[in-house]
C-alpha cells in the first residue's frame, strides 16, 4: 500500500504534487508544446504558456476530484492561453528547431518539407477558432466531443468551425475556394 | 451547411501538422524549471502565483509591499532550511498592517465546504483535525474551531484557556494571511523547561490552521484588534509567521458525523484517510452504498475527505475502509430530516455592475431576424459578432465566412469591408435568401448606432457579390422585417486575467428579472447566486467580478403568465 507521506514540502491539505504532476508531464508536456506551438507558432512562447497551465493545475489540485480531470484540463488551459496570447500580442512567427536530417534529405524530401511548412503556415491565416479546431482535432486527436468541450462550444460549431477552417486554409493555398 | 472537410485536406493538414510540429522539441529542462517555479512560488506566497507580474499602482503603499516583500524572501529563507522550524518571526523590520489597513470585510474561499481543517498541538508536533463548515463559509471559522471546539483525534494537546482566544477575523491581504484577534488569551503561560517549545507549537497550530483555512503555507500575520502581540509570553507577532513545517500526525479516523449523532440532509462526512486508496462510504440501512469516495493522489496526504449527500431520514452507517476493504473507523447516525433550503444557500449574494449592450441579428428561421444582446464595445465587434456562432439553435450565421477587415462610418453610411470569403455557406441562397441574411447586418449596424443607415458592403475595398448574389455596388438600406429577441446567454470564451464575468443574455417573453447561479466546475458547488433586472428590451446584463477559476453559469427565468420556465447555462474560465 502507497503510504501518505507527511506534507512538509508542500501546501497543507494538498498531497505531495510532484508525483502525480511529474506523471502529467512527462506523458503530456511535449505534446502540449506542440500543440501550442501550432496556435501560435512560437517555440518559446509556447513552453511558456504550457508552463503557466502546469502551474495553473498545480494550484487547483486538491480540488480535482478525478485525476482524469487533470489532463483535460491542461487542454483548456493550453488553449486559452495560446488565445489570450495571441489576443494580445503579434503572432512571433519562428521556425520549429531545425533537426539535422539523415542523407534522405533529397529533394523530394524538401519539397514535401516546404509544402508541410506552407500548410501549417496556412493555419496563421485562419480565425483563431478555425485554427483551434483543426489543431486539436487533426493534430491532438481530439474527438469532436472532446473538442467541443475544450473549447467549450458545441458540436455542430466544431463541425461548421472545421469545415470553414479547411474551406478556408484551401484558399490560402490557392485551392478552387479562392475568391 | 457543407460541413463535410475535404479528406485529402485533411490527410495533408494532419501529415503537415505531425510533421512539422514534431520537429519542435521543449527545452530539456523544462520539468526542472517547472519545480524551481512552483517551489519559488509557494515559497513566496504560499500559492501559485499568477504566471506574469500583476500590474499595479505605485506609491507609497509600494513601499510597504516591497519591504514585506524582503521579510518574506528572507523568511523563506529561514523556514526552507530547517525541517522543524517553528513559526519563528523574522529578525527584520517589517510590515504590520495597521488597523487602518485590515481589509473591509471577509476574504472568502473559492467554494464551500464540508470541513475545515484544524492543526492541533501535539506532542511532538501536530495532529490533524477537522470541524464542520457552515454557509457563510467564512475561514475565520476555522481558527474559532480551533480555540472553541474539543479535539476530535486522539493525540491533541487540550490548551489551557484556549477559549479565551477569540477571532476577530481572518482574511487575506497582499497574499499575506492575516488573523485579527479581538481577545487574547494574556495569563497562560507553559512552563518547565519545555515551555517555551510548547508555546510555539500552539502558536504553530495557530499558524497552520489559518492557512489551511485559505489552503497556503503563510505567510499569517496575527494581530490583537489590529496590533501586534505576543502569544504565550514567546512569540511575537510584530513580524509575519510561516507555516512552521513541523511534524504532522494525521490520525486514520472519521470525524463526523459523531457516533449516534442526528443530523440533517445535506449530510456533512469528514474522515482523514490513511492511505491512498482509503474509502469513505456511507451506507443506508439495507447496507446500500449512498455516497462514496476514495483517497486518490488528490485526496491524499493530510486533505480531509469530505461528502455531503442528500438522505432521506433514517439510519445511516459511515465507514472508513483500507484499499484491502478491512474496516479502520466506523460510525452510526441518524438523519433526521432536511435543513432548510435557507441553510443551503450559496456562500454570497454578490454585488454586481451594469454591461451596456447592443443587438446583434442573426437570420431566423421564417424570415426572422433573431435578436441577441452582446456587450457594447465597438461597431467593428458588433458586426464581427454576426459572423460568431449566435446562442439560438434555430439562427444561422452566414457571415461567418466573410472575415472581416474593417468597419468604418463615412458620413451618412457605414462601411463593412471584408478580406475574403470562405464560401460555406447554411444553404444555397437565392437573391431573397441573400438579401435576408444582408439585413443581419444592415439591422445590427442600425441598432449599434441607434439609428437606421445604409451600409456598404465591400470586399477588399470593391464591390462584389455578397452571398454570390447581392451586388454591393449601392449601399444596402435598412428594410423591415419580422424580428425577435431570442432566449439565450452569452458569455465570453475566457477571462485572460482575473476579472469580471459579463453575462449577457435575452428572453423571448418577458419577465422582471431572471436567477442567476454560479457553480465550481470543478467541486460542483453552487458559489454565489443573484437576480439581475430584465430590460424593457428583453434583455439582462452584469458583471460579476469572480477569483480565477472554472465555473458554469445558470440563468433561471421563472414561469410568467404564458412564458414557460426556462433554464440557460454556459461554461467559462477566468484565468490566474
Amino acid at each position: 500500500m502507497e503510504a501518505l507521506s507527511p506534507v512538509d514540502a508542500t501546501r497543507a491539505g494538498e498531497p505531495v504534487p510532484e508525483l502525480s504532476l511529474e506523471a502529467l508531464f512527462a506523458t503530456h508536456h511535449v505534446r502540449l508544446v506542440r500543440v501550442a506551438w501550432l496556435l501560435v507558432r512560437d517555440v518559446g512562447r509556447a513552453e511558456e504558456l504550457v508552463q503557466d497551465a502546469f502551474v495553473d493545475l498545480h494550484a487547483r489540485w486538491s480540488r480535482l476530484r478525478r485525476p482524469g480531470d487533470a489532463a483535460s484540463y491542461l487542454h483548456v488551459a493550453v488553449v486559452n492561453r495560446c488565445r489570450s496570447a495571441l489576443r494580445h500580442q503579434a503572432v512571433v512567427r519562428s521556425s520549429p528547431v531545425e533537426r539535422l536530417e539523415d542523407a534522405e534529405s533529397a529533394e523530394a524530401s524538401v519539397l514535401r518539407g516546404l509544402e508541410h511548412r506552407r500548410v501549417v503556415d496556412g493555419l496563421a491565416g485562419l480565425s483563431p477558432r478555425q485554427r483551434e479546431v483543426l489543431v486539436l482535432r487533426y493534430y491532438a486527436g481530439l474527438s469532436e466531443a472532446e473538442t467541443a468541450e475544450a473549447l467549450r462550444i458545441s458540436r455542430g460549431a466544431v463541425k461548421s468551425h472545421g469545415a470553414r477552417g479547411i474551406h478556408a486554409l484551401r484558399s490560402l493555398l490557392g485551392g478552387r475556394d479562392e475568391v | 451547411m457543407r460541413s463535410d472537410p475535404d479528406p485529402s485536406l485533411v490527410d495533408a493538414l494532419r501529415e503537415a501538422m505531425r510533421t512539422e510540429a514534431g520537429q519542435v522539441e521543449p527545452t530539456p529542462d523544462g520539468w526542472a524549471r517547472l519545480q524551481r517555479r512552483l517551489a519559488a512560488e509557494r515559497a513566496s506566497t504560499g500559492r501559485a502565483a499568477p504566471p506574469r507580474p500583476r500590474r499595479r499602482a505605485y506609491g507609497r503603499a509600494a513601499v510597504a509591499v516591497a519591504s514585506f516583500a524582503l521579510v518574506v524572501a528572507a523568511l523563506v529563507l529561514v523556514t526552507t532550511h530547517g525541517p522543524q522550524r517553528a513559526a519563528v518571526p523574522a529578525e527584520s523590520p517589517t510590515a504590520v498592517p495597521s488597523s487602518a489597513t485590515q481589509p473591509p470585510g471577509g476574504y472568502r474561499p473559492s467554494q464551500p465546504r464540508v470541513a475545515w481543517t484544524l492543526y492541533r498541538p501535539g506532542a511532538d508536533g501536530l495532529v490533524v483535525d477537522a470541524a464542520r463548515a457552515s454557509a457563510p463559509y467564512d475561514p475565520a471559522q476555522a481558527v474559532r474551531a480551533l480555540f472553541e471546539q474539543p479535539p476530535n483525534v486522539p493525540g491533541a494537546v487540550a490548551v489551557p484557556r484556549n477559549d479565551a482566544n477569540r477571532v476577530a477575523s481572518l482574511t487575506v491581504v497582499d497574499r499575506a494571511v492575516h488573523l485579527d484577534m479581538a481577545a487574547v488569551d494574556d495569563q497562560t503561560r507553559p512552563t518547565g523547561a519545555a515551555g517555551r517549545a510548547e508555546a510555539r507549537r500552539w502558536v504553530e497550530a495557530w499558524v497552520r490552521t489559518a492557512g489551511a483555512a485559505f489552503d497556503t503555507l503563510g505567510p499569517v500575520v496575527i494581530t490583537l484588534n489590529g496590533r501586534p502581540t505576543t502569544l504565550y509570553g514567546v512569540v511575537d507577532t510584530t513580524q509575519p509567521l510561516f507555516d512552521p513545517r513541523t511534524t504532522v500526525t494525521a490520525p486514520r479516523t472519521i470525524f463526523f458525523p459523531a457516533a449516534s449523532e442526528r443530523v440533517t440532509s445535506p449530510v456533512g462526512v469528514a474522515a482523514m484517510p490513511g492511505a491512498v486508496g482509503d474509502q469513505l462510504a456511507v451506507t443506508d440501512p439495507a447496507g446500500r452504498a449512498a455516497a462514496t469516495a476514495t483517497a486518490d493522489a488528490a485526496n491524499g496526504g493530510e486533505t480531509v475527505m469530505s461528502l455531503a449527500p442528500e438522505l432521506e431520514p433514517g439510519d445511516y452507517t459511515v465507514v472508513l475502509r483500507s484499499r484491502s476493504g478491512q474496516v479502520e473507523a466506523q460510525r452510526r447516525f441518524t438523519v433526521t430530516g432536511s435543513a432548510t433550503p435557507a441553510g443551503r444557500e450559496p456562500v454570497t449574494d454578490p454585488p454586481t455592475s451594469p454591461v451596456e449592450t447592443t443587438l446583434v441579428y442573426y437570420p431566423g428561421p421564417a424570415q426572422h431576424l433573431l435578436a441577441e444582446p452582446r456587450p457594447r464595445t465597438t461597431l467593428s465587434d458588433a458586426v464581427a459578432a454576426i459572423g460568431e456562432e449566435p446562442s439560438a439553435e434555430d439562427a444561422s450565421w452566414p457571415f461567418g465566412s466573410l472575415r472581416l477587415a474593417s468597419v468604418v462610418e463615412q458620413g451618412d453610411e457605414v462601411v463593412v469591408d471584408y478580406a475574403s470569403d470562405e464560401r460555406v455557406r447554411p444553404a444555397e441562397p437565392d437573391r431573397a435568401v441573400a438579401a435576408f441574411w444582408a439585413q443581419s447586418l444592415v439591422h445590427t449596424v442600425a441598432a449599434y448606432v441607434g439609428h437606421p443607415v445604409p451600409v456598404r458592403v465591400t470586399m477588399r475595398g470593391e464591390s462584389f457579390r455578397l452571398f454570390d448574389q447581392l451586388d454591393t455596388a449601392e449601399p444596402i438600406a435598412l428594410r423591415r422585417v419580422e424580428e425577435r429577441t431570442t432566449d439565450g446567454l452569452t458569455l465570453p470564451d475566457g477571462i485572460p486575467e482575473p476579472g469580471a464575468l459579463e453575462v449577457v443574455g435575452a428572453l423571448e417573453q418577458h419577465r422582471d428579472d431572471v436567477t442567476w447561479y454560479v457553480t465550481d466546475l470543478v467541486t460542483h458547488d453552487t458559489l454565489f447566486q443573484g437576480r439581475a433586472a430584465v430590460r424593457s428590451d428583453n434583455t439582462y446584463a452584469f458583471a460579476l467580478p469572480l477569483p480565477p477559476g472554472m465555473y458554469r453559469l445558470r440563468v433561471d427565468a421563472a414561469r410568467s403568465g404564458s412564458a414557460p420556465a426556462r433554464s440557460y447555462g454556459g461554461r467559462f474560465e477566468i484565468s490566474r
